[in-house]
């Protein structure tokens, strides 16, 4: 049924191809006046069509396709993740309507703001039990985990097969972030990086001019401000009194993807390819903890002790929409948040707020930012996978997705859509499409989650007085063998 | 048959609904609890044996002691506030006017009664770090400069959150017992010019230890597998491993990183650790408490 309904769908791809092509084609001979397509090529389509609408039956009880599909942000902002999925069951329903096949596709299921923890636990459990969705979103890193697992699809020959749809437009990199043992498992949806915005009052108070300002994303990207020179701006800062006690620097309070970025940025290396091992080079990780020690309040009094224990919406988002911290290491999408539901308007983040790369860890270095590019996925269990991946493949939409990135911040992932009006017109992320080029992903690995909370356990325990570089290094040694055994390489 | 052994027959069957509710509610978790912790049973929920390897992992993890010393003063904490808050509670409001008194401990049942998380967020906003927590802003009007509550004053904040409403339950436990002494004491001993606090020590205390006994027992062991509190307000921090008891390590590798570890083999262990620790305590509780006592039909009545 669904074979036939596909090529159905293949015919129609055909007539549309074939009007397109002639349309813009350069004329090779003089058409019959009126006429674009050759009537006898007309006509034998039209058999064929004929021939299929009597083949699957036409008259007959419409068919409804469901494909279930769930989605997450937990930003309100991104819930087009959900909505460009319906909207593509809605053109594929419109094709089949005007071919004459009898079926319609829904999409159903539901957008989760529950926290990612949740929402991956029910997704998870849901998918070993065999009562998933179809179509699912989640992180690309996740993908280890779900392949491993024998969860979802290897997605290369849809890939292949619609090619020319789509898939052609994807920005070619972001294939990297779902491909894993040489296969691509997912469709990238949205992606996004990872800026240190910096409170552009705050700095005039210091006596930077306009100039030295709007000037600093470039001397980051020349590698002349490194992350002491960030370090030593917002000390200052502190002590001048232009911000309060560790106010200086800010970070995420809690375990997320942002915390290997400092590590990056002091070129340490997450990922062996060779032997698909994590790395923990602990050179690099000796820098990464000096750097987080001597920010806190023990040294340099520029983060807060008591930034791990606060909650984004409650404290972290208002005091930074109030611009009380200099510097915000935070993701492109809070942008779309503090305009959209912390009452900061559009003027006013231009005024007071500018964003640049993370600094290099060491002067004349490359500085960095890490994506963390969310994607669909197809379970194993699903029934229609080829309508699944066509509702995908709609979806990814030069239109629909500029719509999305817009409304969340989140970043282009079709060349087309660096051109698309929708997406062209929003000055913010024309301003930070150039940090795509510098961005760097998590490694793709079962064990990356645990890696990563151990990272933020160790930053907390030296935020709050608990350990010295040497102890903190110590200690993360030792939770790394003990939590990840032989999964990790570890580099004196 | 001999009416011996139908009476017994008769007396297996009355028994029967109890055991069966025992064994299916509290002893088959238990078991399947300590055979998830030779599992390593994670997201995928498969159950493949790996012996005792979770428990040497355990043993020899970084966190183990800061979890262990958590965990204890957490419970030693926890208890000292809601005997001694209880007690207090208790000799107030039986030692004033009636209404008075049932007025004071129906106030304290406030707390209980309110949604947890609500609680918590109560109290997260009372004791807040930053300037626009309550008492903070109290303090900033007053022209004083904020006190960072939960961050220094962590265990002291915990110890509240918790006893606030873990008094109310020994408040009413103590204060029933110390109604239901005989006031042929106190007015004896009132008689003999004894001054209250004499009366509390020498006879309301001694009168009631087996109702102290009881509560301290009880919430000891209560208290071992609590966590929702710490959950909802410190998660664990505001430092390293600072207030990460072991029952809320083990949910947190069960069901609450970021990247879901959903570790319940691992997790499992750490319960079944609480569960013979727990035990153990019971036992030793009902020896030094010499709680069989209680259990005893008195000699005379």
């Amino acid at each position: 049924m669904v074979a036939l309904l596909l090529a159905a769908l293949f015919i129609v791809g055909l007539v549309a191809g074939y009007l397109v092509s002639s349309v813009t084609a350069p004329p090779a001979a003089p058409p019959a006046a009126g006429e674009v397509v050759p009537k006898s090529e007309y006509d034998k389509l039209l058999r064929e069509l004929e021939d299929l609408r009597r083949q699957i039956g036409a008259g007959a009880a419409p068919v409804e396709i469901v494909i279930t599909a769930w989605t997450q942000g937990p930003e309100r902002e991104s819930i087009y993740r959900q909505a460009n999925l319906e909207e593509a069951a809605k053109k594929l329903t419109q094709m089949f309507k005007a071919v004459g096949v009898p079926a319609t596709v829904r999409v159903e299921g539901e957008f989760s703001t529950a926290s990612w923890t949740d929402y991956r636990k029910k997704l998870y459990l849901a998918l070993e039990g065999g009562t998933g969705p179809c179509i699912f979103l989640t992180a690309h890193i996740d993908t280890a985990t779900l392949a491993d697992n024998g969860w979802i699809i290897p997605l290369d020959d849809y890939i292949k097969k619609y090619w020319n749809w789509t898939y052609y437009d994807v920005i070619s990199g972001l294939w990297n972030s779902v491909t894993y043992k040489g296969r691509i498992w997912a469709i990238p949806q949205d992606t996004e990086a990872r800026p240190v915005y910096y409170n552009k009052f705050l700095l005039k108070k210091l006596g930077w001019t306009d100039e030295m300002i709007n000037d600093l994303p470039n001397k980051v990207l020349r590698g002349e401000f490194t992350l002491y020179d960030m370090l030593r701006v917002a000390k200052e800062a502190v002590d001048k009194g232009v911000v309060e006690p560790g106010y200086g620097i800010w970070h995420r309070p809690n375990a997320g993807p942002d915390w290997p970025i400092v590590y990056l940025a002091f070129g340490g290396e997450l990922y062996d390819p060779g032997t698909g091992k994590l790395v923990a080079d602990m050179k690099v990780w000796r820098k990464y903890f000096e750097w987080f020690y001597e920010a806190s309040m023990a040294r340099s009094k520029v983060i807060s002790d008591k930034l791990t224990a606060l909650d984004w919406n409650r404290d972290i988002h208002p005091t930074i929409v109030a611009g009380k911290v200099l510097f915000w290491m935070g993701g492109t999408w809070h942008k779309g948040q503090w305009v959209s539901s912390f009452g900061l308007s559009e003027e006013k983040f231009w005024e007071m707020f500018g964003f640049m790369l993370y600094p290099p860890g060491e002067k004349g270095g490359r500085p960095v930012t890490l994506s963390q590019p969310m994607a669909y996925f197809i379970s194993k269990t699903c029934k229609y996978p080829e309508v699944a991946f066509l509702i995908l493949t709609l979806a990814t939409d030069s239109y629909l997705n500029s719509l999305h990135a817009v409304q969340s911040a989140h970043l282009a992932i079709l060349y087309s859509q660096l051109s698309d009006p929708t997406y062209t017109k929003d000055k913010f992320l024309a301003a930070t499409g150039y940090m795509v080029e510098y961005a760097k992903y998590q490694p793709l690995h079962p064990k990356w989650g645990e890696y990563q909370t151990t990272i933020f356990e160790v930053v907390k325990g030296i935020e709050t007085g608990a350990f010295t570089p040497d102890t903190a290094l110590a200690t993360f040694r030792d939770l790394l063998r003990s939590r990840l055994g032989d999964a990790v390489i570890i580099r004196e | 048959m001999s009416r011996e052994a139908s009476k017994k027959i008769l007396m297996l069957a009355m028994l029967l609904p109890a055991v069966a509710v025992i064994i299916l509610f509290l002893a088959v978790p238990a078991a399947l609890t300590l055979l998830i912790s030779l599992t390593e049973l994670d997201y995928r929920f498969q159950w493949i044996w790996c012996g005792l390897e979770n428990y040497a992992r355990l043993f020899s993890s970084p966190v183990l002691q800061l979890i262990v010393k958590a965990t204890a003063i957490y419970v030693a904490g926890t208890l000292a506030f809601n005997t001694l808050m209880g007690l207090a509670i208790a000799l107030i409001s039986t030692h004033v006017h009636d209404a008075l008194g049932m007025f004071v401990r129906a106030v304290w049942l406030l707390p209980r009664v309110l949604p947890s998380v609500i609680w918590a967020l109560l109290m997260m906003w009372i004791f807040s770090p930053l300037e626009h927590g309550f008492l903070n802003s109290l303090i900033v009007r007053a022209g004083g400069s904020p006190v960072p509550w939960t961050f220094l004053y962590y265990w002291p904040f915990l110890f509240i959150v918790n006893g606030f409403i873990g008094s109310s339950l020994s408040g009413i436990i103590f204060s029933s017992a110390i109604k239901s002494i005989p006031q042929d004491y106190i007015i004896a001993a009132k008689l003999d010019g004894a001054s209250g606090f004499t009366i509390v020590r020498r006879i309301i205390l001694p009168m009631i230890k087996w109702h102290i006994a009881f509560f301290v027992a009880y919430n000891t062991l209560s208290l071992l597998a609590s966590f929702e509190y710490i959950m909802l307000t410190l998660n664990g921090g505001p430092g390293f491993y600072s207030t990460e008891v072991m029952i809320l390590h083990a949910y947190h590798l069960a069901f609450g990183q970021y990247m879901v570890a959903m570790d319940f083999g691992y997790a499992a262990t750490i319960v079944t650790i609480l569960l013979v620790v727990g035990l153990a305590l019971s036992v030793i509780y009902w020896r030094v408490f010499r709680l069989r006592r209680l259990m005893i039909e008195p000699k005379l009545e």
